[in-house]
């Protein structure tokens, strides 16, 4: 297995590169896209403009470009920002645990929900849950998450003049219940939209697994119901929801940049929706290699964590 | 519910007390953060004495919609607009300030205005001093700082600011306090022109750090009356007050907490829990909503802001022939686009905006009037009668934000009843619209906002060349350079509605169409507010927070 993981490690400099000379390449030869006119202005002269090249680099050829860009990355220079000049690496330290907190808990939102829903609704077949369990799983996957955002904050407004606190990020350790406050909308949404997919799944592979000879041995032996479920059948339905898993922290990574933008939490996702609309090439740049890297690290772990929840995988 | 309602109807407010109401809440994309920052009355203006007691100390909550990229109110080119009006209002120090709804020149800075002659303006500074941070360290604000900082911004400035680029010939400081601005010819405008528009590129900045960009971004020092003590990337950002501004006592307020909703709706939220303490921009519907739930908690103000939806056609063929601009401004239903995208809430539009109520035109002015005129069989006459090519198609460009959509797909819809062909391509970044669609006139038809001009000369000038549209109207030109020399203000405001009218028979190409009408809310606690002064009440120093 380690000798797969190696490879696969391997190849993560091959498709980073191959994201990174992409994304660098596309931000270039689209047109309307030079950086360097929107700074300059409406009445901006050509040599103006040519100034604004020469300072930002663009001026060069694009191959060296990219090599000056990258040798910079490596060496952990991300570069400024080319609106406002903020240290980019600073800008990305500050927002991260933003952004991360929002999508670790909305995947846990999303696994806890999802299973538990998932099994119930198989073990309560045709029942009223299992019915409820089912439509919820489709208006799950069918309704945009911006829009029940909204209406998670405009129904507490109403009701209650209740506001999720906005104004910035606090850490849990700092003040526990305002942190909650501030994730407790955007992390049900997104882990509930992340939950119907795992929902429908662990439904369909728990109902397959209960059905199977080794879950009817188990109870012919006199197992208690939750006992051959948990103990016997859960696992065997663990390799698909892992991978399904996987898909949906990539649904609510991307999911995320919305949520941050509703809920005005200032994140990685706004950072890279901000910059994208100003044409601020180093830090789309720089995001995109990074959500590359976290998605393919995923999938890595996704991958390996095949061997440790069935042994009879095997990698090679 | 009825009290609510009663209580809302009494202080309901005229068609004009509307026209006075300009934007404090509404300086375009920046200003919608920036005009809460101290709303209230200008410093030396009593609190009303119904509001209580002014008492000093507590931090307002305003909303912030946008992310400052930086403090720095100095280029490349419009990057620094946004920034720039933010710490114009809110650090900047400036000689003075000329409300829209009286003209009045209300000095900030300045002690003593001497016109010595139509083209020589000379200014004594009040003492002041800037804020105590290396390497200015506190020290007296001098006429040289004024000096430095009008070249620096005459050197940068991108486009608009034509007293700056063509009317301001040099400055002249005979000493630390005095400063005299020389003229090329006579500008009756000067005060509201020196100012801009809006305070940018009025800021007085430290000479020393002119050219100190890392101060200038992060760590800007002015003599303002706030300060800045943080921000996280330039959202949330703290202002607090500073304690030696040349106003002793003021203001009255410790500081302002901006916080950070750029969605409306969460804003709205953030306000009804009380997290902010005003918000701005509600429709109706919206406005009534509130006051149904909060009622006399609340304060409700209207505000029919300077800013005005129009439609440019590029004066070339066949938009350079009067009678096709024409044609196609009788095809406009404007009462019909206001209702659309306003609910119906705001005021027709002519070359000046309603806003500027002492210089636009009477609602009963013929000229006016046809400017008015919805008229489609007419319109379609007149587009025949002027061999208008209705089989070609023609593409209305516009940006992506401040309905401007909606805005065009009504346009769209009402000049494709008269049988022009309308293609409609996608929205653009306002950044790259402003670039490449404005800036260099690169469109047929463009629809958009106009940012809310405090000097009336400014919407007129878009007609003056160069303009946009590439339009030459020598009668047009005479016409706004009349107005602009003349310094008798009863006498120029009859030559700015001369102006307009002879704007509207050469049928200039850009044809102005409402002025959006939105509410402002604020709970009862935040008293001392100046509204409807245009930006004025941005600068106000009194406001105070009744939390006892």
């Amino acid at each position: 297995m380690w000798r797969y993981a190696l490879r696969r490690i391997a190849f993560l400099p091959v498709i980073i590169f191959v994201v990174s000379v992409i994304t660098f390449v596309l931000l270039r030869v689209l047109p309307d896209q030079d950086p360097a006119v929107l700074m300059a202005g409406q009445n901006a002269t050509p040599q103006q403009v040519q100034a604004i090249h020469e300072l930002l680099g663009l001026d060069k050829p694009i191959v060296v470009q990219y090599i000056d860009w990258m040798s910079d990355v490596w060496r952990g220079d991300l570069g400024e920002t080319y609106f406002g000049r903020r240290d980019i690496g600073a800008e990305v330290l500050r927002r991260f645990p933003a952004s991360a907190e929002l999508v670790l808990l909305s995947l846990i939102v999303s696994v806890i929900v999802g299973v538990s829903f998932g099994v119930l609704s198989a073990v309560m077949r045709n029942s009223s849950l299992d019915y409820i369990v089912r439509l919820s799983a489709v208006f799950g996957q069918s309704i945009p998450d911006f829009f029940l955002l909204i209406l998670l904050i405009i129904i507490p407004s109403i009701i209650w003049n209740y506001a999720a606190p906005i104004g910035g990020y606090v850490a849990p350790w700092d003040d526990p219940l305002r942190n909650i406050r501030i994730y407790v909308p955007p992390s049900l949404i997104l882990g509930i939209g992340g939950a119907a997919g795992i929902m429908r799944l662990q439904r369909t592979t728990m109902l397959e697994v209960l059905g199977s000879d080794y879950v009817r041995t188990a109870r012919a032996k006199g197992l208690g119901a939750w006992n051959v479920i948990i103990g016997h059948a859960m696992r065997n339905t663990l390799a698909p929801l892992v991978t399904v898993i996987g898909t949906s922290f990539t649904v609510i990574f991307a999911g995320s940049v919305i949520a941050e933008r509703v809920m005005s939490i200032d994140g990685l996702g706004v950072f890279f929706l901000d910059s994208a609309i100003q044409r601020d090439f180093p830090v789309v740049q720089f995001l995109v290699l990074y959500t590359a890297t976290v998605v393919i690290v995923v999938n890595l772990i996704v991958d390996l964590s095949y061997a440790i929840i069935d042994p009879r995988v095997k990698y090679r | 519910m009825t009290r609510i309602y009663d209580r809302y109807l009494r202080q309901r407010i005229s068609r004009r007390r509307l026209l006075q109401a300009t934007g404090a809440s509404a300086l375009g994309a920046a200003g919608v953060a920036i005009a809460g920052c101290g709303s209230g009355s200008p410093a030396g203006t009593a609190t009303p004495s119904s509001e209580g007691t002014p008492q000093p100390g507590g931090i307002v909550h305003l909303r912030q919609s946008l992310t400052y990229p930086n403090f720095n109110p100095f280029g490349p080119g419009i990057s620094a607009l946004i920034p720039g009006l933010f710490v114009g209002f809110a650090l900047y120090d400036h000689l003075w300030y000329v409300p829209t709804d009286t003209g009045e020149v209300i000095p900030f800075l300045a002690d003593e205005i001497e016109t010595i002659d139509a083209q020589t303006i000379r200014v004594t500074m009040k003492d002041a001093v800037f804020q105590d941070k290396p390497p200015v360290n506190g020290r007296a604000v001098r006429s040289t700082d004024l000096k430095a900082s009008i070249e620096k911004f005459k050197e940068q400035v991108p486009f608009g600011f034509s007293w700056l680029q063509e009317v301001l010939e040099r400055v002249e400081t005979p000493d630390d306090r005095t400063i005299v601005y020389h003229q090329n010819r006579p500008w009756a405008w000067f005060f509201t022109a020196s100012n801009a528009g809006s305070p940018w590129t009025s800021s007085i900045i430290p000479e020393e750090v002119l050219d100190q960009q890392d101060i200038l971004d992060n760590d800007p020092i002015g003599s303002g009356k706030w300060m800045l003590a943080g921000h996280d990337g330039g959202t949330n950002v703290k202002l607090r007050k500073f304690q030696n501004w040349r106003e002793p006592g003021l203001p009255l307020l410790d500081g302002v907490d901006y916080i950070f909703a750029s969605d409306d709706t969460l804003a709205q939220a953030a306000f009804s829990a009380k997290d902010i303490d005003r918000i701005t921009g509600l429709n109706f519907i919206e406005r009534d909503e509130m006051v149904n739930r909060f009622g006399d908690e609340l304060r409700i103000d209207s505000d029919l802001s300077r800013r005005y939806r129009t439609l440019m056609l590029k004066n070339e063929p066949p938009f350079d022939n009067p009678q096709v601009v024409h044609g196609i401004n009788l095809a406009l239903d404007r009462e019909e686009i206001k209702q659309v995208l306003n609910l119906g809430d705001g005021e027709l539009c002519g070359p000046l905006p309603p806003a500027h109520e002492r210089f636009v035109l009477d609602e009963n002015d013929p000229d006016l009037q046809e400017y008015f005129r919805y008229d489609p069989a007419d319109a379609k006459l007149m587009l025949e009668g002027a061999a208008f090519p209705f089989d070609q198609e023609f593409v209305l460009k516009y940006w992506a934000l401040d309905q401007s959509p909606d805005l065009v797909q009504v346009i769209a819809s009402q000049l494709q009843e008269v049988g022009i062909k309308i293609t409609l391509p996608g929205a653009e970044d306002l950044t790259a619209w402003l670039s490449n669609t404005l800036g260099p006139g690169n469109f047929q038809m463009t629809a958009f906002t106009h940012l809310p001009y405090e000097d009336p000369s400014l919407p007129l000038s878009f007609y003056k060349s160069p303009n946009f549209m590439d339009y030459e109207n020598p009668d047009v030109e005479a016409a706004f350079l009349a107005a602009a020399a003349e310094v008798d203000e009863e006498a120029r405001i009859e030559l700015t509605k001369e102006a307009q009218r002879v704007i509207i028979r050469n049928w200039g190409p850009m044809l102005n169409l409402y002025s959006p009408k939105s509410f402002g809310a604020t709970w009862d606690y935040y008293k001392g507010l100046v509204l409807s002064r245009g930006s004025f009440g941005a600068f106000n120093s009194r406001a105070w927070l009744d939390k006892s």
